[in-house]
């Protein structure tokens, strides 16, 4: 975009550098895809909202339907004779030509020709009647598997963990237990009883809810649920960078052309700064464009813990803020400044 | 009388002899009449009969009148003429035999001769008297007859009903024999019966001759079989998901603000709803507002909902951002 500096550069470091007796802490901040992802854009900034309506149904299903394909309807009668009927539709009609009490047993197949369904009934029948039998079918019972898969980037994570619970109809949990398979993938598998169940899931920093989901899963018998969930972005705690000492220096790298690496020309950068846990920016320091670091003072700040951002200026333009919070910081997984 | 007239007697009566003569033949014999005879056999299409032919090759006819008088003759057709026949009252009695000199049928009556009169005859014709068999098998196609039995009868010509047993001697056969039947002709009745219900029958004459067996087979091979009629109305409770809609969801919103979403699970209202934000249970109902206190940072917005019965249930997600200014 014409006017707004986009920069790139090397990931955020923090460095350590000792200046004489204080132990100055620098620390680099990448302006990298200067946008903050918790910042409207211009054109939210002027009240508009858009409200959709949305049909975003989600339940995850077991592997195979349990849309019923074919009835088999077996007639048993006390006399031991037996009818079996086969038939693609709902409603049945059969001639039966030998009366009196039988036995119904309507079984249901899905297209794979898995059992999923059955019912029973009776049915007394004489000659020359006519008479309409309901069988109400229900999902055969037993046991299914349930497997999870929960991605999300470990970059953005620093100490990850995922815990998570099945909740049944009765309101029974059943706990869940999320192993990390790899970075970024945490899988958990369980047997239970064919029915609806409520997944609760957790991605944990530490200790810390950093994402989560609740979803309805179904589980049939024999049947295998399988779903994976995919956490885009976390809300990061952000971990605490101690410095001591009356100044601190923060550094950045200067933008760069994203294809080519070559550096962009900016006229000046501008520092901002919150206390951690508030949400309203501050304007620090405006920093020429020479230079690509701030050496923060008590004089300007108080001890504290406060989280940094910084822009890039160009003629009258500034760029969104880049914060420590940024997946291009570094450490990744985000940090603020615990100064005393 | 001289001799002129006595000459002219002569011709006169000469002529006259020779004037009646040819009328001579068309006088009546004193006392004697004429007797036609005919037979009355009953039909033997569609009727069971012995394995002898009971097809009539001759009749011997024998008639005893009066004054010892009497005739016998043997025929070949019907009907046929007896003249000269003395007047007064005749007895007649007729035998009946086919190609192998086997009587068949035999009848008699009786009729009073008038002299000078022809008579007319009718004799019904019967299988001679004695005892002979009856055996009958009857078949039906199995596969479609479940449960059969046979009700039989015979109905004797004076009415008099005999009934008879079927056996079942094997799958889809039944068989009936009744020995030492009086001879004469009956109407044999029939039934298949399955599970009660008659599904097939038939109705013949039958011809028991004397020390002779009449056999016969019934073949019912497409039976009436009578059938109940059952619908099967199949419901299909398979505890599928609900469909569940959100509306009023938007993507940001600043903090400080709210979103408020509503959800619906279309036609299915006795609905119950529980919303949570990133795996946390936060409230239940068909509304939820978020709370204006939310941190900036990214959501995702779930929502539950079982039916009353706990049978069906399903879920809707919806992920926003919460931003800072």
């Amino acid at each position: 975009m014409r006017g707004v500096v986009e920069m790139t550069g090397r990931d955020i470091q923090v460095v350590r550098r000792i200046r004489g007796i204080p132990l100055l802490l620098g620390i680099a901040v990448l302006i990298s895809a200067c946008s903050n992802p918790y910042s409207m854009n211009e054109s939210q900034d002027d009240g508009k909202m858009t409200v959709s309506i949305e049909t975003s149904p989600r339940t995850a299903n077991p592997d195979s339907s349990i849309q019923i394909a074919l009835y088999r309807i077996t007639f048993t009668h006390t006399g031991g004779e037996e009818v079996v009927i086969e038939s693609g539709e709902a409603v049945v009609e059969i001639s039966l030509t030998i009366f009196g009490v039988w036995d119904i047993l309507v079984e249901g197949y899905n297209d794979e020709s898995r059992l999923v369904a059955s019912g029973t009934s009776t049915v007394d029948i004489q000659a020359d009647q006519n008479k309409s039998v309901s069988v109400n079918l229900s999902l055969i019972s037993g046991t299914g598997e349930a497997l999870f898969g929960l991605n999300f980037n470990p970059l953005q994570v620093n100490s990850a963990s995922v815990v998570g619970r099945l909740i049944d109809t009765e309101n029974q949990s059943i706990p869940l237990n999320f192993s990390l398979v790899e970075a970024g993938i945490a899988e958990s598998s369980i047997t239970v009883d064919e029915g609806f169940y409520t997944l609760e899931a957790q991605l944990l920093d530490g200790e810390t809810p950093v994402a989560g989901l609740a979803e309805l899963v179904l589980v049939y018998t024999g049947g295998t649920t399988e779903e994976i969930f995919v956490f885009e972005s976390v809300n990061k705690p952000g971990t605490p960078l101690s410095v001591s000492g009356d100044t601190f220096t923060v550094a950045w790298d200067p933008p760069s052309d994203p294809d080519t690496g070559i550096p962009l020309s900016v006229d000046g950068y501008r520092l901002y700064y919150r206390e951690h846990g508030s949400y309203q920016w501050t304007f620090l320091a405006e920093i020429d464009a020479e230079m690509n670091e701030y050496t923060v003072t008590s004089s300007d700040l108080p001890f504290g813990e406060y989280d940094l951002a910084v822009s890039s200026v160009v003629l009258d333009t500034e760029s969104d803020l880049h914060t420590s919070y940024d997946d291009t910081a570094e450490p990744s997984y985000g940090w603020y400044i615990s100064w005393n | 009388m001289e001799l002129k007239e006595r000459i002219k007697i002569c011709i006169v009566l000469f002529l006259l002899v020779i004037f009646a003569l040819p009328f001579l033949g068309c006088v009546p014999q004193k006392d004697k009449g004429n007797l036609e005879i005919s037979f009355i056999e009953l039909d033997g299409a569609k009727t069971l009969t012995p394995s002898i032919s009971i097809n009539v090759d001759y009749y011997i006819v024998e008639g005893a009148g009066p004054y010892g008088e009497s005739f016998s003759k043997t025929i070949y057709s019907s009907p046929f003429e007896i003249e000269y026949l003395e007047h007064g009252e005749w007895a007649i009695t007729v035998d009946a035999y086919n190609e192998s000199g086997i009587r068949v049928a035999a009848g008699t009556s009786s009729t009073m001769i008038v002299a000078g009169e022809t008579v007319s005859l009718y004799i019904q014709l019967s299988p001679p008297d004695g005892t002979g068999t009856l055996s009958i098998d009857i078949f039906w196609d199995d596969t479609v007859v479940s449960n059969p039995a046979i009700q039989s009868s015979l109905i004797s010509g004076g009415g008099t009903t005999i009934p008879m047993t079927a056996s079942i001697v094997s799958s889809g056969h039944a068989d009936i024999n009744e020995p030492n039947l009086a001879t004469g002709y009956y109407t044999c009745s029939i039934q298949l019966l399955d599970s009660e219900v008659v599904v097939a029958g038939a109705v013949e004459a039958v011809c028991i001759l004397d020390a002779q067996e009449t056999q016969g087979e019934f073949y019912f091979n497409n039976p009436n079989i009578p059938s109940g009629d059952v619908e099967i109305i199949i419901d299909t409770d398979l505890e599928e998901p609900l469909i569940i809609n959100l509306s009023g969801t938007v993507d940001t919103f600043l903090h400080g603000q709210t979103m408020t979403v509503l959800v619906d699970a279309g036609t299915i209202t006795d609905v119950t709803y529980s919303w949570y934000i990133n795996g946390t249970y936060m409230a239940s109902g068909e509304t939820y507002i978020t709370d204006s206190g939310l941190a900036p940072g990214y959501y995702r917005l779930d929502v539950i909902g079982f039916s009353a019965d706990n049978k069906r249930s399903g879920s809707a997600s919806h992920t926003f951002i919460v931003t800072e200014n």
